[in-house]
């Protein structure tokens, strides 16, 4: 007898209704987009780096211009975890958490450099995408790195500059369409500015203080004609074209 | 949302988001139901954080000490010259000498 899947895939809110995996036809790969916590900005220092930004939606850019990712491959009936990292706060300042969907791991962002009093700057962090330095005035307090393997994002900037962010170059966001609608994401903010929830972009330096990094996001989509997943975290449920599409604002699995 | 911290030897070692639909009991939030959900996903022990810091005093970010007695987190000391301010329970960044 086949298991009750009446309320699988036709709600907006989905919740766990069933254990076990989607039937007998889930989809060969699907596409993701993973994007991590942003890094907070440093006190009175350079910006917070965006969340790692992972994509492997056909013909569009990952993190730090490359192409996209190939298509995550599915074991039917296997549950995969899938994890929202938090975004750093201003204070007390700190690197973004990763997010996660199965194997694939972003990197939170990395924390802007600070002034640490005495005419001593920090470097920025490393990060999915570095945070800034704080200042080179007098030697120290380097632009932060980026993750390379792989590459999600950009280096942070210098001089109590702009976090870096996931698009080509610089502090820039990236836009993806995975949800049939343009989105631009994981920016390294300006001007005191803070990440919005799910947006992974980082603080924006500040005078003082700094600004918050968004938390992370992570979406998957695979075509219509596969059946609906089963899935624990509330994502939301759409279709666009011919996508069926989860978002996850928080953590939870996906049994396909 | 809701966001809970993994704590391993009194401090925090990471920070997820939870939906707070993951909470509910009877419609009312409760955070043992949290704390299970994360247990479940991700082994370990998991405290829930406000990231207003509506409870537990400071909201816990990665490098957070958490006092169980006093049930609050502790943020980290910034790398520099700050100091903690007992009347605003935060650390401040000295002032300059001379």
């Amino acid at each position: 007898m086949k298991a009750p899947r009446s309320r699988r895939g036709d709600t907006n809110q989905v919740a766990s209704y069933w254990a076990g995996g989607s039937g007998g036809n889930p989809p060969p790969t699907v596409e993701y987009l993973v994007i991590a916590g942003g890094g907070s900005s440093g006190y009175s220092g350079g910006g917070g780096g965006a969340g790692g930004y992972r994509n492997s939606t056909s013909g569009e850019a990952t993190g730090g211009g490359g192409s996209a990712e190939s298509a995550f491959v599915v074991s039917g009936g296997t549950t995969y975890t899938v994890t929202i990292g938090a975004g750093a706060p201003g204070y007390p300042m700190g690197d973004g958490g990763n997010s996660v969907f199965g194997t694939i791991t972003s990197t939170g962002g990395g924390k802007g450099g600070h002034d640490a009093g005495g005419f001593v700057y920090t470097a920025g962090n490393l990060g999915g995408s570095g945070g800034a330095g704080a200042s080179t005035y007098y030697g120290g307090g380097g632009s932060g790195p980026r993750v390379t393997n792989p590459i999600q994002g950009n280096v942070g900037g210098n001089n109590g500059g702009d976090g870096g962010g996931a698009g080509a170059s610089g502090s820039t966001g990236a836009a993806s369409s995975i949800t049939g609608t343009s989105v631009t994401r994981a920016v390294g903010l300006s001007g005191g500015g803070s990440g919005g929830a799910n947006s992974g972009s980082g603080g924006g330096r500040t005078g003082s203080w700094g600004g918050d990094g968004g938390s992370g996001i992570v979406i998957i989509r695979y075509l219509l004609s596969f059946d609906p997943a089963v899935v624990t975290g509330s994502p939301t449920l759409t279709t666009s074209g011919s996508y069926r599409i989860y978002q996850f604002t928080g953590s939870g699995t996906i049994t396909f | 949302m809701a966001h809970f911290a993994r704590i391993e030897n009194n401090t925090v070692v990471n920070v997820i988001v939870v939906h707070n639909n993951e909470l509910l009991v009877d419609g009312v939030e409760n955070e043992q139901k949290g704390r299970d959900f994360c247990h479940n996903l991700l082994g370990g022990e998991w405290v829930q954080t406000s990231y207003n810091n509506n409870f537990r005093k400071h909201y816990a970010c990665i490098g957070s000490t958490y006092n169980e007695i006093a049930d609050e987190f502790v943020p980290p000391k910034p790398e520099g010259d700050f100091h903690w301010d007992e009347s605003a329970l935060r650390w401040v960044a000295s002032p300059p000498v001379g």
